[in-house]
């Protein structure tokens, strides 16, 4: 920061908002899997930033949006099962692919998303923001507040989890 | 480099290239590839900045005047569900007596209305603002002697009892309901079947049917541990007469059609016994208190 910015700025807040909120967005889809609820979790989690804006500068921002992101998931009350969906594979002609891998495909993601839904919510949440957002050990075991071998053991066991939950048939 | 830390490092995006060329001759590679492959084409939300920023401003500009924040609602909502739950305990403390075997009790009621009970009887009644809707439960028999006021109510399962102020016994045992009135008036009110009846007489409702008498005296005859018999049946006299002293009374030679009216004191079993034979021309023999024998001198030898 520049200069001695406060949360309670319009201008500041709006650009945290910018920065933090597609990632706080998927971090609490991780753990839901509900769109709608996501984004409700994560404006009400903007709104407590904006009532606590005096007590909590820029910098401190994202690890109080994580937390009050995460104490809001954990009071709502419906914790469905996660369904995730993947997209097409874009780089593939379809008109190229026989019905029969297109099939193969098909129930492949079936089977990951149900064994992805079977993870802990912790093991779920950790994997994602790995795999999917790409982020590293240490970001996620700040986010998650645990030590980053935690997060890394967590990754580590949800991979293993997938990979022989898909295999057995 | 072991397995495992390859793994990691390729987790965490941190494999060298000579050290990816090791990690995917692990025969788990093209697993892990292929759930790679698929995980980074998962459909994230789509998250709208712009839109975003529109409902939160929206929502903090509602947000701010506001007064009661949900944790204070919340201590609120707890208070006043305490002080509900403990106006409903209240309300709802219940107090009363019951009696047992050959045990008579006085009860006062909290507006100097005195009910005596008889044995095996239960009354209950709410002791909190009692005096605004004086209602009782009450089961088994019992005399009301009921002060003036406002509408007295007598629940019993088998109907109740309503009066403003009188004198009345009430028997509710499991199918009968009897009542009578020493004074004043009083209704009785049974599903919908609906009586009033004066002083001096009494209804007796069983299973429904209803039947209607005169009674001549002032009070019930067991307050004086008496028990009275109207025109009845020797064999319900008999049975009184065993429960009242705990006895075996065993019968010989006499006519179930034989009716007793009169009474016979709960408390002296010679003068009972004597009571209940002598008007029917009956003997008595006692030569235990499980053995008592009452017959009939009209028989053939």
């Amino acid at each position: 920061m520049n200069k001695e910015k406060n949360s309670c700025n319009e201008e500041v807040f709006n650009s945290l908002y910018r920065e933090l909120s597609p990632a706080l967005h998927n971090f609490i889809f991780f753990k839901s899997g509900n769109r709608d609820q996501s984004l409700d979790i994560v404006q009400e989690a903007f709104i407590k930033l904006w009532n606590n804006c005096g007590k909590v500068p820029p910098a401190k921002a994202k690890s109080f949006l994580y937390t009050v992101s995460n104490n809001l998931f954990l009071n709502a009350v419906s914790h469905q099962k996660v369904v995730l969906k993947f997209r097409k594979h874009k780089d593939m002609d379809l008109n190229e692919q026989s019905p029969q891998f297109l099939l193969e495909e098909k129930e492949y993601g079936e089977r990951l998303s149900e064994a992805i839904a079977n993870l802990t919510e912790m093991q779920r949440t950790a994997f994602l923001l790995s795999r999917v957002e790409g982020k590293k050990y240490r970001e996620i075991a700040e986010i998650l507040g645990i030590s980053e071998k935690a997060a890394g053991k967590r990754i580590h066991d949800a991979l293993e989890a997938l990979r022989t939950q898909i295999e057995k048939i | 480099m072991e397995k495992k830390d390859l793994l990691d490092k390729w987790l965490n995006g941190e494999l060298t290239p000579e050290e990816f060329e090791v990690f995917r001759t692990i025969p788990e590679f093209s697993s892990y590839l292929r759930i790679q492959d698929f995980i980074e084409k998962v459909e994230l939300p789509q998250h709208d900045v712009d839109q975003g920023l529109i409902d939160l401003n929206e929502r903090k500009a509602k947000k701010e005047p506001k007064v009661i924040s949900m944790a204070s609602l919340i201590k609120i909502a707890a208070v006043l569900t305490l002080l509900l739950a403990s106006y409903l305990f209240v309300s709802n403390y219940e107090i009363g007596t019951s009696t047992q075997i050959a045990q008579n009790e006085i009860f006062l009621l909290p507006d100097d209305s005195k009910v005596t009970l008889n044995e095996f009887s239960r009354i209950e009644l709410k002791r909190f603002n009692w005096g605004n809707n004086r209602t009782v439960k009450f089961q088994g028999e019992a005399y009301f002697e009921v002060e003036e006021g406002s509408t007295f109510t007598v629940e019993t399962e088998q109907g109740s009892i309503t009066v403003l102020g009188t004198k009345f016994n009430v028997a509710a045992f499991e199918n009968s309901l009897n009542v009578e009135c020493f004074e004043g008036l009083v209704r009785i009110i049974q599903d919908d079947i609906s009586i009033d009846i004066p002083a001096g007489r009494s209804v007796n409702l069983v299973g429904g049917e209803l039947f209607l008498a005169d009674i001549y005296t002032t009070e019930p005859g067991w307050i004086y541990d008496e028990s009275r018999f109207e025109d009845s049946p020797i064999a319900g006299v008999i049975s009184v007469l065993k429960s009242e002293y705990g006895l075996n009374v065993v019968t010989e030679n006499i006519d179930v059609n034989l009716r007793f009216t009169g009474g016979f004191p709960n408390n002296d079993l010679e003068a009972a016994l004597q009571a209940i034979t002598l008007p029917l021309g009956l003997n008595y023999t006692i030569e235990n208190k499980d053995a008592i024998t009452i017959f009939g001198t009209d028989t053939s030898d």
